[in-house]
């Protein structure tokens, strides 16, 4: 978080697929919040960020930033930051957050940030309370593009690895793995009558972390994690791969790594098949 | 090329503008700065208000009008998700009637409404 903790006012926003595809990221994040004693809410009522649209070509940015500040003023009481757990969302937000005239007609004061980097910056904190022995996990980081290369300021680059999430992971002690496509789109954002060509990107870049044997994607993203998620289930019926390798959100990961449920908290079962979860869950050493 | 091409109008024209991913890597990687994503959207926003795409109307109608008249344009489709969602303290309501008014009046008032009209052809319903 950013300031004094305590007396900010602090929206937790949950993103339309991560609130009603993957609720786990949601509820595994709430959890963690609380862990760090942030006292934070969820919006009174759920508008989606309307970055899908913009790009499109639907709307143009000026609609997507009104409505970020409709979203903080109506359903988030005008908050001090607002917290989201995916990357479209960060972009729609924070663009608008941090310019736009309308934001002042609106006594906009919030600022916007990615809950990958609320856990990196407490990371050192959280790893002291490390429940899970993650040392067997190999990590395929898989941070998403509209982080990766946000285009309108800088972001978190990496520290102690890579990139934001390989920190997160080497905190927690996991193993993060190389792969060629690591920096590589998911495809998820190609437009809907170029499927194919989805399913192709997203092809290699797996293709890639299966020849990394990785355990796991981590991402910071539920709509690439979807993405993964549905190109990895059609290459198994196709019989293209034997195996699918889960994917998790960051904001699971950390949860599971503090001894979080993986299911009543994370909510794997919801996104991993259920052979896959159990190889899983014995990487997990709780 | 590319701002050549945008400039004398050829990029609209092409199919490529629909192969893009937005995912801002060529910008990241590009010597001169070009805004490479802001283009490519500004030539998909021309087409569309001329109405030269018709696969938008095809694929992205349903988006649009899930989004006026629900707020998301994700859906549960399980009853597992909806369980945990439940137990999780996560049933964030949707848009009641009076929230959707004024998010329309909002709408008129930043042109939201008159683009969603002109470009899909979509009103509240």
């Amino acid at each position: 978080m950013r300031g004094s903790e305590e007396k900010r006012e602090v929206v937790l926003y949950p993103g339309c697929v991560s609130l009603n595809k993957y609720p786990g990221i949601l509820k595994s994040s709430m959890e963690l919040l609380k862990i760090l004693n942030v006292n934070f809410k969820l919006p009174t009522n759920m508008l989606c960020c309307s970055r899908p649209l913009e790009r499109i070509g639907i709307i143009g940015e000026e609609h997507t930033s009104a409505l970020a500040y409709f979203n903080a003023t109506k359903f988030m009481g005008n908050p001090d930051e607002v917290v989201v757990v995916c990357n479209g969302c960060y972009l729609a937000f924070r663009r608008a957050l941090e310019a736009n005239e309308l934001k002042k007609d609106m006594a906009i004061k919030a600022v916007c940030s990615h809950i990958a980097e609320v856990l990196w910056r407490n990371r050192g904190e959280l790893a002291k309370r490390v429940r899970a022995k993650l040392d067997k996990l190999k990590v395929a980081t898989h941070v998403g593009c509209h982080y990766l290369f946000y285009p309108h300021g800088d972001v978190i680059k990496g520290e102690e690895g890579e990139d934001i999430l390989e920190d997160i992971a080497l905190a927690f002690k996991a193993r993060v793995v190389d792969y060629e496509e690591r920096r590589t789109c998911c495809g998820g954002t190609m437009v809907k009558w170029f499927r194919d060509v989805t399913y192709s990107i997203s092809r290699r870049k797996l293709g890639s972390v299966i020849e990394s044997g990785a355990d796991v994607v981590l991402t910071m993203c539920p709509y690439c994690l979807r993405t993964f998620d549905r190109v990895q289930q059609r290459l198994k019926k196709l019989k293209e791969i034997e195996r699918i390798v889960p994917t998790m959100h960051v904001s699971q990961f950390v949860a599971i790594a503090l001894g979080l449920d993986p299911l009543k908290v994370a909510g794997l079962h919801l996104q991993v098949p259920a052979q896959e979860l159990e190889a899983l869950c014995k990487l997990l050493t709780i | 090329m590319l701002l050549y091409a945008a400039r004398k109008g050829l990029i609209t024209k092409s199919e490529d503008i629909w192969l893009c991913l937005n995912c801002h890597v060529c910008e990241a990687r590009c010597p001169n700065s070009v805004k490479v994503s802001d283009v490519i959207l500004d030539a998909r926003r021309k087409v569309l208000e001329r109405h030269g795409e018709n696969r938008v109307l095809e694929f992205y109608s349903s988006l649009v009008r899930a989004l006026l008249n629900s707020g998301v344009i994700a859906f549960v489709t399980s009853s597992k998700v909806e369980d945990f969602k439940s137990e999780s303290g996560l049933n964030i309501p949707m848009l009641t009637e009076a929230l959707k008014s004024e998010l329309h009046e909002f709408s008129k008032k930043v042109n939201l409404e008159v683009r969603l009209k002109e470009v899909m052809g979509i009103e509240r319903e």
